[in-house]
């Protein structure tokens, strides 16, 4: 299987659709045959190759789970900065981080959602809401006018001045008991609203539920689809009783009278199941011992489109010890314990816990209970609580305000409890979210995620490709647009494949996958492949799909490493290994129609620095012992999902 | 009698006295325990309801209401006694809190004012740069794989350019390798471009000519041969075209102006003294 794509590969050199096998001309010097310069194979959908495309042609990045100042935890970490400086420095300004110095994205993001924690949203009184009181009262006008005349800053003196002396005059005195009184909800719509610019960057309006169960994490992400006009029709939902709930059942039903209510739209994206100590993706019982239910798993595969693969907390890919045959699960791996660490892991909880697993216990509960709670799509982000989304290695602003960069940042530990420990280097400069959406709106990625057509990286900006259908081949890939073809004759990432049509015997993947422009050559494509048998056992199997170089399958049926160019006391590396492409056509070789099955995409770079190496060499300090000198970013995509029998 | 000695009224009104008689006669000697009120207003429960209406899209039962009022209450008591013992103090999380509160209410206060015409116009002059209209371009361009043709790249591009600059029939969705981001960008901005191709390669794209096939210019992916169809050069913009840009910058701008001088003003009320300890030398 592999050999063959190897030389599709090659075949695909010279330019799209030269008939196989043609030779690869690749003479010191001499140019290609003139022949081969001109691709035989048109895919436009019609006669035009100018028509406008009905798909994304360009992935759109982004975060969808960023923190500021307003977050209670951001805040007493010392982080200073609130959503504008967020909106600013995603979008590519400089901004100065809380700790002092500047920070700079090498590039913009495309879009952002600031996630602040619902609880503790903060809760202020609008003093000035009620206009006729406040002139109607000689102080208020008084102040009034002198703010309309710019004296703002003696007038927020006078304020607190009068409060202090309890001379605040009463006609104007709006405090907790008053309808005046708004949440810090409002400043985060208001922030979304001023800085969403269609077209060129989309400001989300979301929260963070943070639920946990002594320690044990079920966090989401909630965000909307809407401007201010639907959104403020409702508060972030919390957790504490009775107007909140740690249940996130609880959670889908505010969502659900939100959108009845509002016939707005609106998603919630959970994440660190790492942190989960085992409840984050249940397969017989929820949190609460109540076992799970038809309406359980309907309503989780309705609300939670999405799950968030891989952040600073810990990569939640896969463990080595659900996953012992696949090299490359222990990645950035947080298994110490629950989010707090006050109680530690135990090695049956991790099922519990890790994206692939969960994939496979949503065809057990599938086939159980008619849904799939974890049919969902993947996609990276940081949960930075800086307020500054970076995930870059080299330009790493680490989890909350005392992480950012600094000579003693590795060397205080992370979190510490009766569990264990999380030292200062274990956070992992994690992840991005990128989205084939057709326009930079909100509209428009929003719908993107709901469809799952997203993926996940570890932080580098590769664009991947991944299609389903039943008669991909060569020719497809090495046509001038592949995508053409994908939508044409197949599905793209986190769609489904129904029962194949007749003559078909397996389904076929077409994969490709661009470096990131201004990062590391990528290593390899991997397709992952998990499924249902005939006797309710669940399995996976890791494909080494194409790669870079003409390494070959060894005997224990794994490709070789790529190498590693990472030269540790500079920290840097050079792109003279891997390769700025690879694509392939493939087919799976073990398919069994009967079979419930899914498949994604695993995109692995060349060995480039780590966080640390970058840290311990511009400090000039060792890097710890333990951590990790170099590390493969990766992406991860949504997965196809095969359907026997519908 | 029986029939009295079985009235719940009356239970109550002996237990009542003997409660009384109990921490009356307690109190004489010892602090009596503080009786504190807690008043639950009409406009708190309205803010209740307000808070459960917006969260459930419907008003509040009354079994309901009634929960939110009494986790009110109790959160008020746990509230207040944490407060009288002082927990509020020497807390980082309920220190940055209170600054914050306060931060936001006089940020609310001084934010009010409304910038003036001239206000927004010398705003702009002075930042000119910022709002400058980036070059915006409309290409095509033909990748060339460095991977796929190695040693041939160079020859192959020259060889190219030459087909496409004699030859204004072909079909250039034809030519060349295929390149995963598309071939065509229409009126892309410098700053999408950088995004797509890296900084590098947008700076050269911008010095080539236009309508006319051009190259090849590097990126990070590899080599590309360029038709710029047209380019709108970089300038500067009028009030009229950027008034909401500039509205949002200038207002930031007066915030964190007013902010320092707020903090300056509140700190004058303050004597402030260091103790530093010496240090050994």
């Amino acid at each position: 299987m592999k050999r063959i794509y190897t030389f599709i590969w090659a075949g695909a050199l010279v330019m799209g659709g030269i008939a196989l096998p043609k030779a690869v001309a690749s003479d010191a010097g001499m140019p290609s045959d003139p022949e081969a310069m001109f691709s035989k194979s048109y895919t436009a959908k019609g006669y035009s190759p100018y028509a406008q495309r009905g798909f994304p042609v360009r992935p759109l990045w982004g975060d969808t789970h960023l923190h500021t100042m307003y977050s209670m935890d951001a805040g007493a970490f010392g982080n200073r900065l609130g959503l504008d400086e967020a909106y600013r420095f995603a979008r590519g300004e400089e901004v100065m981080a809380s700790s002092g110095q500047a920070a700079k994205l090498s590039r913009p993001l495309d879009w952002l959602v600031i996630a602040d924690h619902s609880d503790n949203m903060g809760w202020f009184p609008d003093l000035f809401a009620g206009k006729s009181n406040i002139l109607s009262d000689p102080t208020g006008k008084d102040w009034y006018d002198r703010i309309q005349k710019g004296e703002g800053v003696s007038v927020a003196l006078d304020v607190i001045k009068n409060f202090s002396q309890g001379t605040f005059p009463e006609d104007i005195y709006y405090w907790p008991d008053s309808k005046a009184f708004r949440t810090a909800w409002t400043k985060t719509i208001d922030a979304a609203e001023r800085f969403n610019d269609p077209g060129k960057f989309t400001a989300f309006i979301g929260f963070e539920w943070t639920t946990q169960v002594k320690g044990d994490n079920l966090h989401r992400v909630v965000m909307f689809r809407d401007d201010a006009n639907k959104a403020s029709q409702t508060i972030a939902y919390t957790t504490v009783a009775p107007q909140g709930s740690p249940d996130p059942r609880d959670l889908w039903k505010y969502m659900q009278a939100y959108e009845k209510r509002t016939h707005g739209d609106v998603l919630s994206i959970a994440h660190n199941g790492n942190l989960a100590n085992g409840i984050m993706f249940p397969l017989e019982a929820q949190f609460n011992g109540k076992k799970l239910d038809e309406d359980y798993v309907s309503l989780r595969a309705m609300w939670e489109p999405l799950y968030e693969i891989t952040q600073i907390k810990g990569d939640g890919e896969a463990h080595p010890y659900l996953s012992p045959d696949d090299e490359f699960a222990d990645y950035e791996t947080w298994d110490v314990g629950n989010l707090d660490v006050s109680r530690a892991k135990k090695p049956e909880m991790l099922a519990g816990e890790y994206a692939r697993e969960a994939l496979k216990r949503g065809l057990v509960l599938e086939a159980k209970l008619g849904a799939n709670p974890y049919k969902f799509g993947f996609i990276g982000s940081t949960d930075s609580h800086t307020s500054l989304a970076t995930a870059q290695e080299d330009n790493f602003f680490g989890k909350h305000t005392g992480y950012e960069p600094s000579p003693t940042r590795m060397n205080h530990d992370m979190i510490s409890g009766p569990g264990g420990k999380i030292e200062g280097w274990q956070p992992a400069a994690s992840g991005l979210a990128a989205v084939w959406a057709q326009e930079n709106t909100r509209e428009s990625i929003f719908d993107a995620m709901e469809r799952k057509e997203v993926y996940g990286t570890t932080g580098s900006r590769m664009a991947v490709r991944f299609f389903g259908g039943w008669d991909f081949v060569d020719a497809d890939i090495r046509s001038r647009e592949p995508a053409f073809a994908g939508y044409a004759r197949g599905v793209p990432m986190g769609s489904d494949l129904n029962k194949a049509p007749a003559g078909a015997k397996a389904p076929s993947f077409m994969v490709y996958a661009l470096k990131d422009p201004i990062g590391a050559n990528l290593d390899r494509i991997q397709i992952i492949k998990g499924w249902l048998d005939d006797q309710g056992a669940t399995h996976e199997k890791v494909y080494d799909v194409v790669w870079a170089g003409d390494r070959k399958i060894g005997q224990d049926g794994k490709l070789p490493p790529v190498g590693n160019t990472v030269i540790v006391e500079k920290a840097t590396y050079s792109n003279s290994i891997g390769t700025s492409e690879l694509a392939a056509v493939w087919s799976d070789p073990d398919f069994d129609p009967e079979e419930k099955a899914f498949y994604y995409v695993r995109v692995l770079e060349i060995p480039t620095p780590r966080w640390s190496t970058y840290d311990a060499f511009r400090y000039g300090i060792d890097i710890p012992e333990a951590a990790p000198k170099t590390t493969q970013e990766r992406g991860y995509t949504s997965p196809i999902w095969y359907n026997p029998g519908s | 009698m029986v029939k009295l000695l079985k009235e719940p009224l009356l239970h109550f009104l002996v237990l009542g006295v003997a409660l009384f008689a109990l921490f009356g006669w307690k109190g004489n000697d010892e602090a009596s325990p503080a009786v504190d009120e807690i008043v639950v207003t009409p406009g708190r429960i309205e803010q209740l309801i307000s808070g459960f209406l917006k969260t459930w899209q419907r008003p509040p039962t009354e079994p309901e209401l009634i929960g939110l009022i009494n986790e009110f209450v109790r959160e008020e008591i746990f509230y207040r006694e944490a407060l009288a013992m002082g927990r509020d103090k020497d807390d980082t999380i309920v220190r940055r809190r209170m600054q914050q509160k306060l931060e936001f209410i006089t940020e609310d206060i001084m934010a009010l004012p409304e910038p003036t015409e001239e206000d927004l116009t010398a705003y702009l002059q002075n930042h000119i740069d910022a709002f400058r209209f980036d070059d915006e371009l409309s290409f095509n361009h033909v990748f060339l794989n460095p991977d796929t043709r190695g040693e041939a790249l160079g020859a192959d591009a020259d060889v190219l350019l030459a087909q496409l600059s004699q030859d204004a029939g072909i079909d250039t969705s034809m030519v060349g390798d295929r390149f995963m981001l598309g071939y065509e960008f229409e009126t892309a901005t410098a700053f999408e471009i950088e995004k797509a191709f890296g900084k590098s390669f947008a700076t050269e794209l911008l010095k080539q000519p236009v309508q006319k096939w051009s190259g090849p210019v590097e990126s990070g992916y590899g080599m590309h041969l360029i038709y710029i169809e047209q380019k709108v050069q970089a300038r500067h913009p009028t009030l009229k075209e950027v008034r909401a840009e500039v509205m949002q910058e200038w207002q930031a701008a007066k915030r964190k102006e007013m902010n320092k001088a707020f903090y300056d003003k509140l700190s004058e009320r303050y004597v402030i003294t260091i103790e530093r300890a010496e240090v050994e030398k």
